[in-house]
Formats: structure tokens, C-alpha cells, sequence
């Protein structure tokens, strides 16, 4: 499993409010990654940071975040948004959905940013909506709004979406924070799959979820202190779990097997 | 003490309500009954015939000028509602809020003007017609339209707003595929209400084009009959009950196009609402 994003002091403040500071991590291909942390500590920021899509101004960013594209690193801030956005897909906690059909929600950015063929485009928008569970639903109701979805399938749709770009990151901010346990299932063994193909980094608060399907699972703290020198995270973080009053912000990766996420 | 002042705002609303009512329902009865029973009683083809070629150079006019402010109306909505200029922002406003306080025989008189300029100065073969109003017009319901546009942009979450960056469309892809489309019922809305208030303007249309005994305009430069200018003349040349009843029934067909456009920008511009 190769490296393929590095997060290096990566900081982020709206004016005087600073939402995190100076975190490092590093994402790697064919790990499923998992983020958890307290509500307010800048967890969809981070994911915003990948793919900038953070509103600057207000947002102040600073740190780098690298990505191994095509057989080199590129700092994201140097590729076109474009492009950038492509690679890195990002899917929000509440479906954003385009106006329009259903097939229009996954053709647009097949056809407008990735210029891609009709017969390439059916191709993809089938593959993909078979491998969201959706085909089955949506096959004879393609030219419908994609507003008649339920909640779950329009998040489905969302992920169908994303992946028919074929996107070199995925980010998921809680996925399956709507969905019944099936729906969450069927995506996280979708999730599963796809960790060869592309990165994943996934933002969740169900713990279960993490402890059966994460390979990695990061922490993101809120804590009040100044970190203190010479402390590893690992040891920073059992203090946390045993004191809760350490650093400022800190970004714990843990193992699955070497600490659990609940105290 | 709380309830004598909720007895007392109920009897007042019921009160407004009530003379609301008595009155819009008091000038309904009296052009329909003075009018439109009347008009059927002592029908003529001619009358009929002149006030349907007024409502038609009424349309003609209204949905030219639509034509012609909506996308400049549209484009300056979407810079302010985008904050594609951040820095001058403010003074599209003070602009915005100056053209909509202008009078319309203001703009009428400055369109008059203008082709007078150009005749005089530029030698044009120009004069007052169709294309000259529709377009004092124009000036005068841009306001409207840049507002709604702007209002229906807005209102788009801001989630929304951001789908289509997320998803690499560039600031053009985005406002055609995702935030136009999002706004279309607002903007509909407003491009409604513009063409009621351009439908019963009389001020412009009379000093930039219309003629009150003009037949259907052949091209852009010709002049044209429009419902205002039937009833603005008419109450000064009606001679008999038949002319008295044409008037009330040019006042009825008015009304029903303004009130019908009006209808309809309201309706969607309440779907608007209900909507995503």
C-alpha cells in the first residue's frame, strides 16, 4: 500500500477562529481510512481542504496537501481547480444533487468537465449506478427528476456520480448518516471495493461502522492546550483519553487493532 | 389586558379586510358591469376589432421589452448575487436603486430625447416606434429583473451553490448547468412581473412609440396602438356609451393581462420557495 496524499501542517482559521492547526497525516491507496471527532472540530473543513472548496476569504489555509498524481507529487494548490476537483471527489453529508434527471445528475460532469463521449457516458453511467445499487431502481425512471429519490438513494446517487468520474481520491463526509443499515452496508462494502482503485478518506461518527470496515482510523481532537514538545500523537492522544486537556488540535491515527476509538 | 388586544387586532384585520374586499370587489363590479355587460349588449365588430389590435401592439411591445432587459438583467443579477465584482458591488446597487425610483415619464422623455439626438447628431432616419419604446421600457423594468435574478441566486443554498465547483465545472459551467437552472422559477417571477409593469405603462410608450389610431406595427421602427393609450385618449374623446363602454372593456382586457402575468410570476416565484 503506497502512499498517495500527504498532509503536511496543514492549519486552518476563519479570521481570529482557528478550526485547526498545524496537522499531518497521510493517506495511502487500498486502505480504507476512516475520520472521527467531536462536532466543531473542522473534520468537513478537512475534506474541504483537499479539494478546496473551502470559501477563501473567509478561510485562511496554510500547510500543504500533496497528492501522487500520475507517477509524481503535485501540491493541490498547484494543479487547475478543474482538475483538481476531478481527481478529488468529495461528497457531502447532505446529497447535492444538480437540477434535473437522474441521468443528468451523473452525465453533467461526465460530459461538461470530463468531455467524455455519449457512448463512453452510458457506459459509465450504468456501471456506475449498478455499482451503487441504484440500476435496478432507476433504469426505467432515468429521465425523472432526481428529486423523487429517497434520501439514501439520492446520496447513492451522489457516490454513482462520483465514481463514474473515476476520481484518484474519494472523500466522504458521513455517508451513511441517512441511510438504513443496509443502504450503509451496501455502501461501505462499495467502499471496500474501491480502496484499490482510488484513496478514501471517510468522515464518520458511527463507530461500529469503523471498528468493522476501517483499516485506519483517524481522530480529529478538539483540545484547548498548546501541544507539547516531544510527545508523540500516540502518547498525546492516551493522554487525552485519560485526561481530556492536551494540545490545540490534533490529528490521532491509530490502528484498528492497537487502540479503540471510544474511551 | 391581553385579551382586549387581541379582540381589538382581530376586529381591525377583519375591518381591513372587509373594506379591501368592498372596494376591489366595487371596481370589479363597475367595470364589468358598465363594461363588459354593456359591450355585450351593444357589440360592434369595429370596437372589438380596435381594442384587440391595442392588446396585441400592447404584447407586442411588453414582450420586446422583456426580450431586451432580461439578459442584461439577468447577467448583472447573477454578477451581484455571485459577487463577481466584490468592488463594485456597491455601486451597481446605488445604480439599481436609482433606475428603479425613476418615473417612467422620466424615461419616456429621456427615450424621446435620445432619438432626437440621433436624428439631429448622427443623422440617423430614426423615430419613435416599436423598437425605441420597447426598449425605454426595457430601461425601465431592469431593476425588476436584476433583483429577482439576484434574489433567486441567493436563495440557493450555499451547499448548492458549490455542487458543481466540487464537481470541477469552472464559475460559466456553474451558473449555466447548476445555479441557472436552480433560479429559473425566481427569475420566470420576475420576468413576469416586469411584463405586467411594462403592459399597462402608458408614459414611456407614449413619448417613444405608440400611436392611439396606429394599426399592427410591420417592423421594429413602426408605430403602434397600445390598451393604455385607447383609455389615456379615449376618456377625452368619448362621444357616446358605445366609446364610454369601449374604454371599460380596454381597462378589463388590461387588467387581465396584468393580473394574469402577475398570477403567474407570483406562482412561480412560490414554487421558488416551496422548492430546492
Amino acid at each position: 500500500m503506497t502512499v498517495t496524499a500527504r498532509i503536511k501542517e496543514l492549519s486552518l482559521s476563519y479570521g481570529e477562529s482557528v478550526v485547526f492547526e498545524k496537522i499531518s497525516f497521510s493517506l495511502r491507496k487500498g486502505e480504507l481510512t476512516f475520520l472521527n471527532g467531536p462536532s466543531g472540530a473542522g473534520k468537513t473543513s478537512l475534506l474541504q481542504a483537499f479539494n478546496r472548496t473551502l470559501p477563501a476569504p473567509p478561510a485562511c489555509l496554510t500547510g500543504g496537501v500533496e497528492f501522487f498524481l500520475s507517477e509524481r507529487w503535485v501540491s493541490s494548490h498547484s494543479l487547475p481547480l478543474p482538475l483538481l476537483r476531478t481527481k478529488v471527489a468529495l461528497i457531502l453529508q447532505t446529497p447535492q444533487l444538480l437540477p434535473g434527471s437522474i441521468r443528468r445528475n451523473v452525465e453533467l460532469p461526465l460530459k461538461v468537465v470530463g468531455k467524455i463521449g455519449k457512448s463512453e457516458r452510458n457506459e459509465r453511467i450504468e456501471v456506475s449506478l449498478k455499482r451503487t445499487g441504484l440500476w435496478e431502481t432507476v433504469k426505467d425512471k432515468l429521465n425523472q427528476p432526481a428529486s423523487i429519490l429517497s434520501g439514501g438513494q439520492k446520496q447513492r446517487l451522489c457516490l454513482a456520480r462520483a465514481i463514474a468520474m473515476k476520481p484518484a481520491f474519494l472523500l466522504l463526509d458521513e455517508p451513511t448518516a441517512f441511510l438504513d443499515q443496509a443502504s450503509a452496508e451496501q455502501i461501505l462494502v462499495l467502499l471496500q471495493e474501491l480502496k484499490d482503485e482510488c484513496t478514501i478518506l471517510v468522515v464518520s461518527h458511527k463507530e461500529k461502522e469503523a471498528e468493522v470496515f476501517a483499516d485506519k482510523k483517524l481522530f480529529l481532537l478538539e483540545l484547548q492546550e498548546t501541544c507539547p514538545q516531544g510527545i508523540s500523537w500516540r502518547n498525546q492522544l492516551r493522554s487525552f483519553l485519560q485526561t481530556t486537556s492536551l494540545p490545540k488540535n490534533l490529528l490521532a491515527t491509530i490502528q484498528t487493532t492497537s487502540l479503540p476509538l471510544d474511551r | 389586558m391581553v385579551s382586549v388586544v387581541e379582540i381589538s387586532s382581530k376586529v381591525l384585520g377583519w375591518l381591513g379586510a372587509f373594506l379591501f374586499l368592498l372596494l376591489s370587489g366595487a371596481f370589479l363590479g363597475l367595470l364589468m358591469s358598465r363594461g363588459f355587460l354593456w359591450f355585450l349588449a351593444s357589440y360592434s365588430t369595429e370596437t372589438a376589432f380596435e381594442i384587440m389590435i391595442a392588446a396585441l401592439g400592447t404584447l407586442f411591445v411588453t414582450v420586446l421589452s422583456v426580450f431586451i432587459a432580461a439578459p442584461l438583467g439577468m447577467i448583472v443579477g447573477i454578477v451581484k448575487a455571485q459577487r463577481l465584482l466584490p468592488r463594485f458591488g456597491h455601486f451597481l446597487d446605488v445604480f439599481i436603486d436609482s433606475l428603479a425610483s425613476l418615473p417612467s415619464i422620466a424615461v419616456g422623455f429621456l427615450g424621446y430625447w435620445a432619438i432626437l439626438q440621433m436624428r439631429t447628431y448622427f443623422d440617423w432616419n430614426l423615430f419613435p416606434g416599436l423598437l425605441p419604446a420597447a426598449s425605454c421600457l426595457a430601461i425601465l423594468n431592469l431593476p425588476i429583473i436584476v433583483r429577482t435574478t439576484e434574489s433567486a441566486i441567493i436563495q440557493i443554498p450555499r451547499d448548492l451553490q458549490v455542487t458543481g465547483a466540487s464537481l470541477g465545472f469552472t464559475p460559466l459551467q456553474n451558473i449555466f448547468y447548476v445555479l441557472l437552472p436552480l433560479a429559473k422559477k425566481g427569475i420566470g417571477g420576475g420576468l413576469s412581473l416586469a411584463f405586467s409593469r411594462a403592459a399597462e405603462d402608458t408614459a414611456v410608450v407614449m413619448l417613444t412609440g405608440a400611436v392611439v389610431d396606429a394599426i399592427l406595427p410591420r417592423n421594429l421602427w413602426d408605430a403602434f396602438p397600445t390598451l393604455s393609450m385607447q383609455i389615456f385618449f379615449g376618456i377625452t374623446d368619448a362621444r357616446s356609451e358605445n366609446d364610454e363602454a369601449k374604454l371599460f372593456v380596454c381597462t378589463l382586457v388590461l387588467l387581465a393581462m396584468t393580473t394574469l402575468s402577475s398570477l403567474f410570476g407570483e406562482r412561480l416565484l412560490r414554487k421558488r420557495e416551496r422548492s430546492p
